[in-house]
């Protein structure tokens, strides 16, 4: 995790399910609630959801939309987008070499 | 599932109580999901994510910010002041009469008198950056600067400084719920009154002559140091959000 991750604490993981949930579109909380639930298998609580949901949006990372009905979708800012992709990058050269060394491992 | 949602702050709710109840009448919450909204509001407490639209309040000018600022540093100033003088009371010379022994500790008023000084200072500070509809907390600075006052005459005067010290809190209280002061700060204050309170009763039942219970009013007035570093240290840091946590 990058280090404007790290500061999100407990809601460093929550925050980037909630980024990827809305990479593929504007979602409003509970569609970004069953989406989570679908990619990572996990429930995501309301209280952790609205709390990951307060700091992304303070940080600019998504910003909110106009209500429908007594929904408001979210959307992913472009600073949103740069920093989901930079921690995707991250993580998946972490998961690269985890997985060298587990394989250089077993042979 | 609203008694739940009031658990968060004023301004959270302003923000999200909408579309939080609509995501709860589509999903009913589960006993997890209650814990977690629980817990989230004790987040929401202590790293506060929105600024309070009162915080915000256009009324105070930057000038009478810049004011509370400076103020701000003479309740710090307090906090200095405030136990050196009871660090003097203590060197002060044994003083025997027909009651028995006592310490005299005349040569501390000037330091005691000053660091009283220095929190109606602070309060004044707080009766300017505090919004007109904190209407508790500004009534509780309002009496506790004359009660402040009548405590730098002397300590005897110590009830005056007790009740004066229980409007602080009430003033701590009444400001974190308007987002001027930060929940640990608020939090602090409360701890000190309630934990001098705590030392008089124990000092009120075990002190057995004028030393020990000097004793037990020179701990009771350390405890009270906090007080001054958070009403000065409040002022000190207005003009950033309280969302900066």
């Amino acid at each position: 995790m990058n280090r404007g991750f790290d500061e999100l604490g407990r809601f460093a993981e929550p925050s980037l399910y909630i980024l990827v949930s809305l990479a593929d579109g504007p979602k409003h909380g509970y569609a970004i609630m069953t989406d989570v639930e679908a990619v990572s298998g996990s429930p995501m609580g309301p209280g952790t959801l609205y709390g990951a949901l307060a700091r992304l949006e303070r940080r600019g990372l998504i910003e909110a939309l106009e209500p429908e009905d007594r929904r408001r979708p979210y959307r992913l800012t472009a600073l949103g987008a740069t920093t989901l992709e930079a921690q995707l990058r991250s993580l998946s050269g972490f998961v690269a070499t985890g997985l060298a060394r587990v394989e250089g491992k077993a042979k | 599932m609203s008694a739940l949602i009031r658990l968060y702050p004023r301004a959270w709710r302003e923000r999200y109580e909408a579309e939080f109840l609509t995501l709860l009448e589509a999903r009913p919450p589960t006993l997890y999901d209650r814990f977690d909204i629980v817990r989230g509001a004790l987040d929401a407490r202590l790293h506060p994510q929105v600024r309070s639209a009162e915080r915000e309040d256009p009324s105070v000018p930057e000038g009478d910010r810049r004011i509370a600022r400076v103020l701000g540093y003479a309740g710090i100033a307090g906090a200095i002041l405030w136990p050196l003088s009871f660090l003097v009371m203590l060197a002060g010379p044994v003083v025997y009469d027909g009651d028995g022994a006592y310490r005299d500790g005349s040569a501390a008023f000037p330091f005691f008198f000053g660091a009283v000084v220095l929190m109606v200072a602070g309060l004044i500070g707080h009766l300017i950056t505090l919004p007109r509809t904190a209407v508790v907390g500004r009534a509780s600075a309002l009496i506790a600067i004359p009660l402040f006052l009548l405590l730098g005459m002397g300590p005897w005067m110590w009830y005056f400084g007790l009740a004066a010290f229980f409007l602080v809190a009430v003033l701590a209280v009444t400001g974190q719920r308007a987002g001027t002061w930060s929940p640990w700060a608020s939090f602090t204050v409360v701890c000190s009154v309630l934990g001098v309170m705590l030392i008089g009763v124990v000092g009120a039942s075990l002190a057995t002559d004028r030393m020990s219970g000097g004793a037990f009013f020179v701990v009771a007035g350390m405890a009270l140091v906090p007080v001054w570093l958070a009403v000065g240290g409040t002022l000190m840091r207005d003009g950033q959000s309280v969302a900066a946590a």
